[in-house]
């Protein structure tokens, strides 16, 4: 399992890489960066695709930050 | 400057047609024949964004929405759109113009047509019949019908009945967001995104299902396709929008109308003009409201100019009832014949559904007359609160059993 900072560093990159801004912080809100629902689901399918962290749907899209999801991810 | 046509004038200025409180009591059918006779192409200012053209009559609406090339669908197709990016601009079969619609909607309606979905027929009547079983005396007619999509969205997406309590509510939310039944404390926009989130959250979750899962329905198509994932998830969003927003409104708003005019066992008694009966319901009740485009140039509708960017909304409810179209519109008649009703739209984005909501509805309205004899009003009917969704959410009424 990685640890926190790993989780981070590496939602920060995919969050970056997706909204094609830097830097991201892990309090800042998915959609208030300019994601929308369609940016979210291609971004929770390349982290079950590519990094193999499976975490609950609605979390991004209902708690969309990345502190938010590495909580989940850590808890589940 | 916008200007009336030549000779007439505009009626007063004071009502707005974006305003969902103009729906809560059935649809504004007198203030659409005033538009339809005297202002068939008006435009609607909309506080804080421009507003639209609002296309009252049969014939401008059929060519707004068969000319794809003047009446772009990728500005997003519903008034709680305007003024905001469409994200599945191009990637959602609802938001493209061809020939990129195509390509999407071409496979999905391989699995529409009436021959492909004649197949789900047996176990749409099992499920219309066990919805029915236990009704009997006083019940309310809208939660009778609250589960019809569930009929074909099983066999079609995969949707298990244990989760529509849920779909229900947040399909509600995005597309009635003004309704108080489903409306937030923080008001309709955060009504549409929350809804809109947990149905994509939802949806998601199915997607991945069907991938571990195949069941060669329309999920399996879509994840098929060389779509990005989250134009999967659009695409199956508006395949469950379309699919369980309007259906239950034809039976609800068809039998209140029937009950009001004391016509429910005239039509009860006559199951071989069915298919007649569902058109005949479908155009009077219209429960898809309005579709909008985007003008791509500047053009005109009716004799009005319209600038390129301008918003266009089609009120189907409206043009189903143009006596210019329609003898007698405003009367649910069992033999109307022809009966070329726009309740599914028209043109390339004409209903994908159809075919099966004709199906169902043609089940459903068979088991409901050989099952009832008569139905009374008990208690006041209640309207959805959108100016999309024009429907019926609470409607009590006694039913006798055969």
């Amino acid at each position: 399992m990685p640890t926190r900072p790993e989780l981070e560093a590496m939602l920060t990159r995919l969050w970056s890489e997706k909204l094609n801004i830097t830097p991201v912080g892990v309090e800042d809100n998915f959609f208030a960066l300019g994601g929308d629902s369609l940016l979210a689901a291609d971004l929770l399918m390349d982290l079950y695709d590519r990094l193999g962290v499976e975490v609950d749907a609605a979390v991004l899209f209902l708690k969309p930050t990345i502190a938010e999801l590495v909580d989940e991810v850590l808890a589940g | 400057m916008r200007t009336p046509p030549c000779g007439h004038t505009r009626p007063p200025n004071r009502f707005d047609l974006a305003d969902p409180d103009l729906y809560g009591a059935g649809g504004p059918h007198e203030l659409w024949r005033t538009l339809r006779r005297r202002d068939p192409v008006r435009w609607q200012p909309v506080e804080g964004r421009s507003g639209f053209w609002a296309v009252t009559r049969y014939p401008d609406a059929r060519t707004v929405l068969n000319d794809h090339a003047r009446f772009t669908s990728t500005g997003g197709v519903m008034l709680n759109m305007l003024g905001r990016p469409e994200p599945a601009q191009n990637q959602q079969f609802a938001a493209s113009d061809p020939p990129r619609h195509s390509l999407i909607r071409g496979p999905l309606h391989h699995q529409m047509t009436t021959r492909a979905v004649a197949r789900h027929a047996p176990a749409i009547r099992s499920f219309v019949r066990e919805m029915l079983r236990p009704a009997d005396g006083v019940l309310d007619f809208a939660e009778l019908t609250a589960t019809l999509p569930l009929a074909f969205l099983g066999p079609l997406m995969g949707i298990p009945a244990t989760d529509w309590p849920d779909l229900a509510r947040w399909v509600s939310m995005s597309v009635a967001e003004h309704d108080p039944d489903v409306m937030l404390a923080d008001g309709p926009s955060a009504t549409l995104d929350r809804g809109h989130r947990q149905l994509f959250a939802y949806l998601l979750n199915l997607v991945l299902d069907h991938r571990r899962r195949p069941r060669g329905d329309l999920v399996d198509v879509l994840g098929s396709m060389p779509l990005r994932p989250g134009a999967v998830v659009a695409n199956c969003y508006s395949l469950l929008l379309g699919g369980s927003a309007a259906i239950p409104h034809v039976p609800r708003a068809a039998l209140a109308e029937l009950i009001r005019v004391g016509r429910y066992e005239h039509w009860a008694r006559q199951p071989e003009r069915i298919d007649r009966a569902v058109e005949e319901a479908l155009r009077f009740t219209s429960p898809a409201g309005h579709f909008m485009r985007l003008a791509t140039r500047d053009t005109t509708v009716g004799d009005v100019p319209i600038a390129a960017g301008d918003a266009v909304v089609v009120w189907l409810g409206s043009a189903n009832r143009d006596e210019a179209v329609f003898a007698d519109a405003d009367t649910l008649t069992l033999g109307r014949h022809p009966n070329r009703h726009l309740a599914f739209g028209d043109g390339r984005h004409y209903c994908l559904g159809a075919a099966v909501a004709r199906l169902t509805l043609r089940i459903f309205f068979e088991e409901l007359f050989a099952t009832f004899v008569s139905f009374e009003p008990v208690g006041d009917v209640e309207h959805v609160r959108s100016n999309w969704l024009g429907g019926i959410k609470r409607m009590p009424v006694e039913g006798r059993r055969r």
